[in-house]
């Protein structure tokens, strides 16, 4: 599939973006649906103020989607590639996931402010976002 | 250059039993922490050394990648520039963190741009994406020793081997993790592309360090604050004591790049020539 991309005409950031979109909806939805569970099942009671907890989720999601779908592409060229993904984007995503426990902690348990990791996350998501834009066409087109 | 090398040995060899002697012996012992503290005359110079020979990495990765597209290769050219120029505004213009002088930054800014244009003149093309190889697998092994005496160190400091959650210590490990997955990337990635997709990796983590390491100016960690540039204070003999000791670290280093870099030179030449014997062959039949 991905050979018929990449003889199209189609620039190769609107594939790299449609793709990332299309894995972050997905993830989105995935987490409404659990969210509401885990709170039921494990009867949690958010200290601090709740609602900056829908800023982590999507900041946090597009942090692992983005450099999910990146990466994807980019351990397709390998041999052993399932093997290389998680390899290769578990160290790259310790910062955001370090975010965004350390912002859920925050929020959950009130003790502190969860305004640093958001914003780390923030910078984080802008950061690999451009990173990603700026190098997909050289991974798509790798020989 | 090759009739260098034997004297860069001897020159090594001499530096490091020279620095093995004053830091197990000439410096003074530390006043709580005993004989266990001299453990920082290894861990600190290697940790500097895996640090200058990742951003070595991260450099040549950055010139083969832009070194391939002459209109890449001139806007990233100014890029340099600017953040030098920026890097040194700043410096003066914005306060800068405690213990940190103003005109240490600005040399840094120069500094990168300086080691930027330094390594596009003097490993061009291929050239780069050797440097890259050598500097991050010479790199792994300054962070292991990094990593290993760390908590060699903290086990009767701080009473336990690591401390989970300290920012310092996760950002290592990070590193350490990231440049493991480059040189795996490296071993199984198909032939042809093996120079670009690990260019395209090391600029990941690059971006990857700074962001959790610069979060030490935010938090409180239990790991000591840096000795230059963090506030932490030193007796000059000890200092002294520390900079023979990288000292003789980078000039191993050095040493240790240099044949991995004459060996990976010569392995590529060899299979170039396999790969032109192997074309005639097959025309000749």
């Amino acid at each position: 599939m991905l050979d018929a991309y990449r003889v199209s005409p189609a620039p190769a950031n609107s594939l790299f973006i449609a793709k990332a979109l299309g894995n972050f909806i997905f993830v989105c939805v995935l987490e409404a649906l659990m969210a509401p569970l885990f709170i039921v099942f494990y009867n949690l009671r958010a200290l601090g103020p709740a609602y900056q907890l829908l800023m982590v989720a999507p900041l946090g999601t597009w942090a692992l989607v983005v450099n999910g779908t990146f990466f994807a592409a980019l351990s397709i060229r390998t041999r052993a590639r399932e093997i290389m993904l998680p390899l290769l984007l578990f160290p790259i995503s310790i910062p955001a996931i370090l975010g965004m426990v350390s912002a859920t902690t925050a929020i959950l348990s009130g003790e502190n402010s969860a305004r640093f990791y958001i914003v780390l996350l923030a910078v984080y998501d802008v950061v690999f976002t451009i990173a990603c834009l700026a190098l997909f066409e050289t991974v798509l087109h790798a020989e | 250059m090759k009739k260098f090398f034997p004297i860069l040995g001897i020159i090594t060899l001499a530096l490091l039993s020279y620095a093995l002697y004053e830091a197990l012996v000439a410096a003074p012992t530390e006043r709580t922490m005993g004989e266990v503290q001299r453990i920082f005359y290894y861990h600190v110079p290697s940790a500097w050394t895996a640090f200058l020979l990742f951003f070595l990495n991260f450099v040549a990765s950055i010139q083969y990648l832009v070194g391939r597209k002459p209109g890449a290769n001139r806007v990233a050219n100014w890029i340099v520039i600017a953040i030098a120029v920026i890097v040194c505004v700043a410096a003066y213009v914005v306060p800068p963190p405690e213990g940190v002088e103003r005109s240490a930054i600005a040399t840094t800014g120069v500094m990168i741009a300086g080691i930027y244009f330094l390594i596009r003149k003097v490993f061009p093309g291929e050239r780069a994406d050797i440097l890259a190889v050598v500097s991050a697998e010479v790199g792994v092994v300054f962070c292991t020793v990094v990593l290993v005496t760390g908590p060699l160190w903290a086990r009767p400091v701080w009473g336990i081997w690591w401390a989970p959650g300290d920012i310092r210590l996760t950002s290592t490990l990070v590193l350490w993790l990231i440049y493991i997955a480059y040189l795996m990337l490296r071993k199984f990635s198909s032939s042809g592309n093996t120079a670009l997709i690990a260019a395209v990796l090391a600029v990941f983590g690059a971006l990857d360090v700074p962001l959790v390491y610069f979060s030490i100016w935010f938090f409180r960690t239990q790991h000591p604050q840096p000795v230059i540039g963090g506030g932490g204070s030193i007796d000059p003999r000890m200092m002294q004591v520390l900079m023979i000791n990288w000292l003789a670290f980078l000039c191993f280093a050095y040493l240790v790049s240099w044949s991995r870099y004459r060996l990976e030179v010569i392995k590529r030449e060899v299979e170039q020539a396999q790969g032109m014997q192997d074309l005639m062959e097959t025309r000749a039949r």
